[in-house]
């Protein structure tokens, strides 16, 4: 069986720029991938390109099937949410449920209406303009819940919600949703997801600069609490990042020898959103490129 | 959200603390375990994560499928772990432990007698 995403050499130009530059992204099935870049490394281009609403150059297949031959039909397998809201503005949350009933074959109305009435949305003939941000993304998270997808793409869908419907989400999401799907996350907060996701992506200027499975990076990145004396060895190591920790420095590490940190200092909790923002830095993509 | 160490895989630390759940004994013998999704969902942990932990210690013969209910401590499963974790004690722990005992200069007669430290602060 094929992977739900193989994509190969991935491109697209928007004016002079290149928003993706050769991208090869293989998602295998059952995978739940963290997506990272800086603003304008072409992650929602990315998105866009395998939910088939941007047009890329190059070889894709998404669930079997190449998204670029029925552009305006989007395949019910698959579920897109973006920073902008996919559902129509001008309709009430009751008419979206009656369309989504009738057009959608894997919609599950009750489902919707549960997680409707769990996130506080209770009077559904409220049109969508209408609605605040947080009350928006809590509508879309709803009909994403209930629209059984193979293949689940997401970009900051939980923008504009707060901790407490974020942590809403995520529990419904963990206990009802995710087991048996293909998932790929953009976000800027990786602390959400960080025992969450197996494969981690990184892009950077339209390349896809990293693309590991979540076990192997523990193996390969390492963060030792460094005292002053031994402070020259580990800067001889080139490290990844260093920040400052009361009076001695954490140094983040790429495949260290296994007996080092015991001599270089403590070793501490990989914390994945420092990893993420080191691994974001220009410096540090430019050794991992192939 | 549960803290977790750098230095094991997060399946192994799962399986731990369930180990710990048995032993500590919120849980007997024919008691069901959460389910996957329950531990998903309470520490944002991947399904499939939480699912290695189970299946080791089905492998181990400490807990049982039963199917379409869930997983259960096996009869006996309790007896059976901790003869596990005892071995693991005594090859892996104690040696280390013995080695700090006498890098230290310490009796063990007398730090078996010594109260145990209730400052638990590091």
């Amino acid at each position: 069986m094929n992977d739900p995403i193989d994509a190969t050499g991935l491109r697209k130009n928007y004016g002079g720029i290149r928003a993706l530059d050769g991208i090869d992204f293989h998602v295998p099935q059952g995978a739940f991938v963290l997506l990272v870049g800086r603003n304008g490394a072409g992650k929602s281009t990315l998105l866009r390109a395998l939910s088939g609403q941007t047009f890329a150059e190059g070889t894709l297949l998404v669930l079997g099937s190449d998204p670029r031959r029925h552009p305006g039909h989007p395949n019910a397998r698959l579920a897109y949410r973006g920073e902008r809201p996919t559902l129509p503005a001008r309709f009430r949350i009751r008419d979206i449920l009656d369309l989504y009933s009738r057009v959608h074959p894997r919609f599950d109305r009750r489902c919707a209406e549960q997680h409707l009435t769990r996130a506080d949305v209770r009077n559904l003939d409220l049109r969508l303009d209408a609605l605040s941000q947080g009350t928006l993304a809590r509508v879309e998270a709803a009909f994403l819940l209930a629209s059984d997808a193979e293949l689940v793409l997401l970009d900051e869908p939980l923008a504009g919600l707060d901790p407490l419907y974020r942590d809403l989400f995520w529990r419904e999401f963990l206990a009802e949703y995710v087991e048996g799907r293909t998932v790929v996350l953009v976000t800027h907060r990786p602390e959400d997801v960080a025992q969450l996701f197996t494969h981690l992506g990184v892009l950077d200027s339209g390349r896809l600069t990293l693309f590991e499975e979540a076990e192997h990076l523990r193996r390969r990145y390492r963060a030792i609490l460094v005292s002053a004396e031994h402070k020259a060895e580990a800067a001889a190591l080139h490290p990844l990042s260093v920040r400052p920790h009361w009076g001695r420095d954490i140094y983040l590490f790429r495949d260290l020898p296994e007996d080092l940190p015991s001599r270089l200092g403590e070793e501490i909790s990989l914390e994945i959103p420092e990893l993420v923002q080191a691994l974001m830095t220009p410096s540090s993509s430019a050794g991992v490129q192939p | 959200m549960a803290d977790w160490l750098p230095d094991s895989p997060i399946y192994l630390q799962v399986r731990e603390r369930l180990a710990d759940m048995i032993l500590d004994s919120p849980l007997h013998d024919g008691d069901p375990l959460p389910s996957v999704r329950t531990i998903a969902s309470d520490y944002r942990l991947n399904p499939l994560t939480v699912l290695r932990a189970f299946q080791m210690l089905e492998d181990e013969g400490v807990i049982e499928k039963r199917r379409g209910i869930g997983m259960f401590v096996r009869q006996g499963g309790r007896e059976r772990l901790l003869a596990l974790e005892r071995e693991v004690f005594r090859t892996r722990h104690w040696p280390k432990i013995r080695r700090t005992i006498s890098r230290l200069g310490l009796d063990p007669a007398t730090l078996l007698n010594s109260p145990p430290n209730k400052d638990q602060t590091p």
